[in-house]
C-alpha cells in the first residue's frame, strides 16, 4: 500500500519515554493532522516518520517500505518546518531546486521544476530574493515550494502558521488545503491548534503525553469524543463538564439538579459516577429547564458568550440571541436533545 | 509502559534507543552515519589539542621530578629524588616573596580595575550621542599589544623623554622615576596595570548594563528612588554576579602579568616587583633550572585550575539565579 | 513650570557627565597618543623637554625602521600569526561543529578545559617546548611558533565556533538532510556558507591573540624567526636607547591590532571570556 503506516512506535531518551506505543494508519493522499497541547509527542512522531529521531521501537512504513533504517535524505519526503529552515544564503529559487540540484537533475528541468511551484504559489516575482528579503508569509510560501518541487511521496509539516499573524494564517491555512485537494499528497500535519486540526485535515489524531486519545474524521472526534481530553480539547469554547451520578436512567448533579438524558444507552450504563459533557453551542435560554445563575456576559456581536453556575458548577453558554441577561440574573437553560456526552468519572472514557 | 502495545515485535524492551539498538547491535543507518561523521570531525582537534596542550603539561610535570638543569645534561632523567625541587619550593624565600608581590600586585590592580571598570561604565551607561561616540576611545589600552602597552609606560617613567617629568622639571620638582625606587616601584606596575585592564572590566560590566531589564530601574524610579538609590539599590546588586566574574577573570590574568615587569623593571630593584611568573622566567630561562621551575610551574598551574573552576561554577551556577 | 526645571536638572546633570566622560577619554588615550607623536618626532626633539612639545614632523624614524631587521621581523609576524590561525581554524571548526550537535555529557569538563589552557601562564608551555624545540631543532623556526600559537589558538576556535553552531538552528541541516544532501555536503554546502560573519571574527581575534604574542617568541626565538614585538624590544638593550625607532615600531605593531579590534569590539569580550561566557 501507498500513504504511511505507523506500527507500535515507541520513542525514549534514556530512562524517559515521549512515545508509548503509537499506531496510525495513514492512506495515500490523505491530510492528517496530529493535534494534541505541547509536549504530547507529535512533533517527535513527525520527526521519526522523516527520520530525524531514531525509533526506539516499532516500524513506520512509507509507500510500502520499512524506513526505519533508511536515512531521511532515501525516505522521498519533504518537509516545512516551523521556522521555514530556509538556506539563508540561497535565493528562493536556490532553495527550492536545492532537494534536484543534488540528485544532479539537469539545470533546464530543475527551472521548470521550480517555476511550476513558483507558479501555483505565486512567487514568480521573487525568485531571485534572498529569505531575509521576504514577508513571513512569502517565506512560508518558499517553504512550501521546496516541498512541493521534490514532488515527494509524503509532505510533513511541524507547526507551520505558529509564527504567522492571526490573519496571515487563516489564509495560509486555506492555501494549504487547496494546496493538497491540487496535488493529493499524502500529508501529515502537525499543530497545536484544534481549529487549524479541524479545518484541514481527513483525519485528525489526537495526542497526548505520547499516547494517541482518538484516531477520527474532524466531525466524528467533534460529535462522538472518545474521552474526556478529547472532548474538551476539540471544539471552542470547550466542552462544559458537569459531575453528576446516573442513578436507574436519571442523571442528577451533586446539587441534586437533573439533567435531561436522552442517550439510549441507558441501563446498560450502570448506576455509577459520570461526567456530564454539554457543549456551549448546544444550550439555550428558556423559560424553564435548568436553574442557573449569570456570573458574567460576554457580547461578541454574531453571539454572547455566557459565564454561568449551574449548582457549584461553572458553565460556559454560547447563544446566537442577544440576551438582556445580567450579572446576579437566575435563568433557564435547554439542552439541546441528543447533544449531551457522558463520560464515565472513574477512567473518562465515554459511556455509550 | 502503556498496557497495550500494538506491532510489538517481540522484544519486551523498555529504555533508550541506544540501550535496545546497542543490545541488538543495529543503530539505524543514520544514526550510524552521523556519530561516525561528528567523530571524524572532531578527532582531529581532539588529537592534536592533546598533543600541543595536554602533552606538554604531562612533560612538565616530569620535568618537574627531575633537577634538570641545562648546564648539566645528565640532570634530564634523573628521578634518583623526584620530591627534591618540591622540597626546595617549601624553604625557597625568594619564591615565597614572589607569591606575596603576586598577591598584593593581582589584589590591588583587580580592586582598582573593578572600581574604574565600574565607575566608568555606569557614566557611559547614561548613553548620550557624545559617550557613544567616545565609548571606543576607552578601550584602546586593552586592545593594544601588551609589549607595547609596557613601551609607553616605559616612557612616561623615562624622565628625559617623559611628558610628566618635562612638567615636573618645569615647576621645579625634583621626582625620583618611581620604577627604579623600592618604595613605588610595584606601584607604577600597578597604575600601569590597572590603565590597561579596566576597559576589560568596563566592558563585561556595561555589556551587563545593556542586558538589564529597563522595568526594574522604571520601577524603582515610580517608587521614588533617587540616581544615587537607583545605583545602590538596583544596579549594584544586579552586577553582583558581572563584578564577581570580571575581577576572577582579572585574578587569574594579572597572574600571568609579564611584559610590563619585564620591561618597566625587570622585576626589581631587588626583587620587589618579582611575580612568581617572572620568578619562574627567570629561574628556567635565565639560570637554565629547568626542573625546579617546572615543579613552581605545576604549583601556579594548580592554582590557576582552582581559580578557572570558581569561574566556571560562578557563571553556570548563576546564570539561572537573578536574571 | 515643574517639567521644565526637571528637564533643565536632566541637561545640566548630562552636561556634567559628557564633561566628565571628555576628561576621563583624553587621560586615558593621551598616554598612547604621546607615544604615537613620539614616532615623529626627529631625534633631538625626543629628548627636548618642555621644547619638544613643538617640532617638525618626520618618517625618518619609520624609513630607519625599514632598512633594518624589523622589516623581516614584522613579516615573521605575519606568516606565523596568520598560518597559525588558518591553521586552528581547519582543525578546530569541524570539531566545534560536531561538538555542538553531539550531545556531550562532559560539558563542564570542556568548558574547564578550555579555559584552563587559556589561563594557563605562557611559561607553563615555554619550558616543555623549549626543551622539545632544542631537541628537535624547531628553535627560532616559525614553524615552531606556529604550533605553539595552536595552544591557545585551537581552544578560542573550538569555543567561540561553538557557541556560534549552538545558536544556530538545526532545522536547516535538517531540511538539508531531507532535501538529499549528505552530511559532509550539508557541513559544506550549507553550515559553512552561512558561519562566514562568525569565522571571520574568529579569525581575527586568533590572529590578534598571537601577533600580541611576547613570550614564546622571546624564548623560542633567536634571529631567524623572531617577531616584531621581540625586535622592537632588541632596540631598548644594545645600540643605546632608540625611542624613535621604538616607537615607530612599536606604532607599526599596533596599527592592524587598533584597527582590527576596534573594528570588532563587540566580540573582544567574548573573545578574552572564552570557556566561561557564552557570547
Amino acid at each position: 500500500m501507498n500513504g504511511v503506516r505507523i506500527e507500535g512506535v515507541k520513542k525514549a531518551y534514556g530512562a524517559v519515554n515521549v512515545i508509548h506505543g503509537v499506531s496510525i494508519d495513514i492512506e495515500d493522499g490523505e491530510f492528517v493532522t496530529l493535534v494534541g497541547p505541547s509536549g504530547c509527542g507529535k512533533s517527535t512522531l513527525l520527526r521519526m516518520i522523516a527520520g530525524l529521531e531514531t525509533i526506539s521501537d516499532g516500524t513506520i512504513n512509507i509507500a510500502g517500505r520499512v524506513v526505519n533504517d533508511v536515512p531521511p535524505k532515501d525516505r522521498d519526503i519533504a518537509m516545512v518546518f516551523q521556522n521555514y529552515a530556509l538556506y539563508p544564503h540561497m535565493t528562493v529559487a536556490e532553495n527550492m531546486g536545492f532537494s534536484l540540484k543534488l540528485q544532479k537533475t539537469d539545470k533546464a528541468k530543475i527551472k521548470s521544476a521550480v517555476d511550476g511551484a513558483a507558479e501555483i504559489l505565486d512567487l514568480t516575482k521573487l525568485l531571485d530574493r534572498y529569505p531575509k528579503q521576504l514577508s513571513g508569509g512569502q517565506r512560508q510560501r518558499v517553504a512550501m515550494g521546496r516541498a512541493i518541487v521534490r514532488d515527494p511521496e509524503v509532505f510533513l509539516f511541524d507547526e507551520p502558521l505558529s509564527n504567522l499573524d492571526a490573519k496571515l494564517r487563516v489564509q495560509m491555512r486555506s492555501e494549504i488545503k487547496g494546496l493538497h485537494q491540487r496535488l493529493k499528497t499524502t500529508t501529515v500535519y502537525v499543530t497545536h491548534d484544534q481549529i487549524e486540526a479541524m479545518t484541514m485535515a481527513d483525519k485528525i489524531v489526537v495526542m497526548r503525553d505520547g499516547k494517541v486519545e482518538q484516531v477520527g474524521k474532524p466531525l466524528d472526534l467533534y460529535d462522538r469524543p472518545a474521552n474526556l481530553f478529547v472532548a474538551g480539547f476539540i471544539g471552542s469554547p470547550s466542552m462544559n463538564f458537569i459531575p453528576a451520578e446516573w442513578t436507574n436512567g436519571k442523571v442528577v448533579t451533586q446539587g441534586g439538579i437533573e439533567l435531561p438524558s436522552a442517550s439510549s444507552a441507558g441501563g446498560a450504563i450502570g448506576n455509577r459516577k459520570i461526567v456530564y459533557g454539554i457543549r456551549p453551542e448546544h444550550m439555550t435560554i428558556a423559560a424553564s429547564g435548568i436553574p442557573a445563575t449569570v456570573s458574567i456576559v460576554e457580547p461578541t456581536g454574531a453571539e454572547t458568550v455566557l459565564l454561568l453556575k449551574v449548582g457549584e458548577t461553572s458553565v460556559t453558554a454560547v447563544v446566537k440571541d442577544r440576551t438582556t441577561a445580567k450579572p446576579g440574573d437566575r435563568i433557564f437553560l435547554q439542552f439541546q436533545p441528543g447533544a449531551e456526552h457522558m463520560f464515565d468519572a472513574a477512567g473518562g472514557a465515554r459511556l455509550s | 509502559m502503556s498496557a497495550v502495545e500494538v506491532g510489538n515485535r517481540g522484544r519486551s524492551g523498555p529504555g533508550s534507543a541506544r540501550g535496545v539498538y546497542a543490545k541488538a547491535g543495529v543503530l539505524p543507518v543514520f544514526e550510524k552515519q552521523r556519530q561516525r561523521f561528528f567523530w571524524l570531525l572532531l578527532a582531529p582537534v581532539l588529537a592534536i589539542l592533546g598533543v600541543v596542550t595536554l602533552l606538554p603539561t604531562l612533560y612538565l610535570l616530569i620535568t618537574s621530578f627531575t633537577p634538570l638543569n641545562l648546564a648539566n645534561p645528565a640532570t634530564a632523567w634523573d628521578f634518583s629524588d623526584p620530591l627534591v625541587n618540591y622540597r626546595t619550593l617549601l624553604t625557597d624565600d625568594r619564591l615565597h616573596n614572589s607569591l606575596w608581590v603576586q598577591a598584593k600586585l593581582s589584589l590591588v590592580t583587580v580592586v582598582l580595575q573593578l572600581l574604574f571598570g565600574l565607575g566608568i561604565a555606569l557614566l557611559l551607561n547614561v548613553r548620550t550621542p557624545l559617550m557613544n561616540a567616545l565609548r571606543t576611545s576607552f578601550l584602546v589600552p586593552m586592545v593594544l599589544p601588551p609589549i607595547v602597552v609596557a613601551i609607553i609606560w616605559k616612557v612616561l617613567y623615562s624622565p628625559d623623554i617623559s611628558p610628566a617629568w618635562w612638567l615636573f622639571q618645569v615647576l621645579g620638582w625634583n621626582i625620583q622615576t618611581p620604577i627604579t625606587n623600592a618604595a613605588w616601584a610595584l606601584s607604577a606596575i600597578v597604575v600601569a596595570d590597572t590603565w590597561e585592564w579596566f576597559p576589560f572590566t568596563m566592558l563585561i560590566i556595561l555589556a551587563a548594563l545593556a542586558m538589564m531589564p529597563e522595568e526594574q530601574r522604571e520601577a524603582a524610579v515610580v517608587d521614588g528612588a533617587s540616581t544615587w538609590q537607583l545605583t545602590w539599590y538596583i544596579t549594584l546588586p544586579y552586577l553582583k554576579q558581572t563584578l564577581m566574574v570580571a575581577g576572577l577573570f582579572r585574578l587569574i590574568d594579572s597572574i600571568k602579568t609579564f611584559p610590563l615587569i619585564y620591561i618597566l623593571t625587570d622585576g626589581g630593584p631587588g626583587s620587589v616587583t618579582e611575580v612568581s611568573n617572572y620568578y619562574i622566567f627567570v629561574q628556567s630561562f635565565s639560570f637554565s633550572y629547568i626542573g625546579y621551575s617546572s615543579a613552581v610551574t605545576m604549583v601556579l598551574l594548580a592554582m590557576i585550575v582552582v581559580l578557572s573552576w570558581v569561574i566556571v561554577r560562578a557563571v553556570s551556577g548563576g546564570s539561572n539565579g537573578d536574571q | 513650570m515643574a517639567t521644565s526645571k526637571l528637564a533643565a536638572a536632566a541637561r545640566r546633570n548630562e552636561f556634567i557627565a559628557n564633561t566628565i566622560v571628555v576628561v576621563l577619554a583624553i587621560i586615558t588615550l593621551l598616554p598612547f597618543l604621546w607615544f604615537v607623536v613620539m614616532s615623529f618626532k626627529p631625534a633631538d626633539d625626543i629628548f627636548a623637554g618642555i621644547d619638544g612639545f613643538f617640532f617638525k614632523p618626520t618618517l625618518e624614524n619609520y624609513t630607519s625602521l625599514w632598512s633594518d631587521r624589523f622589516a623581516s621581523s614584522m613579516m615573521n609576524s605575519f606568516i606565523t600569526s596568520s598560518v597559525s590561525t588558518i591553521l586552528a581554524l581547519l582543525i578546530g571548526t569541524p570539531g566545534a561543529y560536531a561538538l555542538s550537535r553531539a550531545t556531550m555529557k562532559q560539558e563542564r569538563t570542556m568548558s574547564l578545559l578550555i579555559l584552563a589552557s587559556r589561563m594557563a601562564p605562557p611559561v607553563a608551555f615555554a619550558i616543555p617546548y623549549f626543551l622539545v624545540y632544542r631537541y628537535m631543532g624547531l628553535l627560532d623556526t616559525r614553524l615552531g611558533l606556529i604550533i605553539v600559537y595552536l595552544t591557545f589558538n585551537l581552544a578560542l576556535v573550538v569555543w567561540l565556533m561553538r557557541n556560534f553552531f549552538d545558536g544556530t538552528p538545526r532545522a536547516l541541516e535538517e531540511a538539508a538532510w531531507i532535501d538529499g544532501a549528505s552530511l559532509w555536503k550539508t557541513f559544506m554546502v550549507i553550515v559553512l556558507p552561512m558561519s562566514g560573519p562568525a569565522l571571520v571574527t574568529t579569525a581575527i581575534l586568533c590572529f590578534l591573540y598571537s601577533w600580541n604574542d611576547f613570550f614564546f617568541a622571546l624564548t623560542l626565538t633567536r634571529n631567524n624567526a623572531m617577531t616584531a614585538p621581540v625586535e622592537v624590544v632588541n632596540f631598548m638593550n644594545y645600540e643605546g636607547w632608540e625611542w624613535g625607532k621604538i616607537a615607530a615600531g612599536g606604532t607599526l605593531i599596533m596599527v592592524p591590532v587598533l584597527a582590527f579590534s576596534l573594528l570588532m569590539r563587540k566580540y573582544l569580550v567574548a573573545g578574552m571570556t572564552a570557556g566561561a561566557v557564552k557570547g
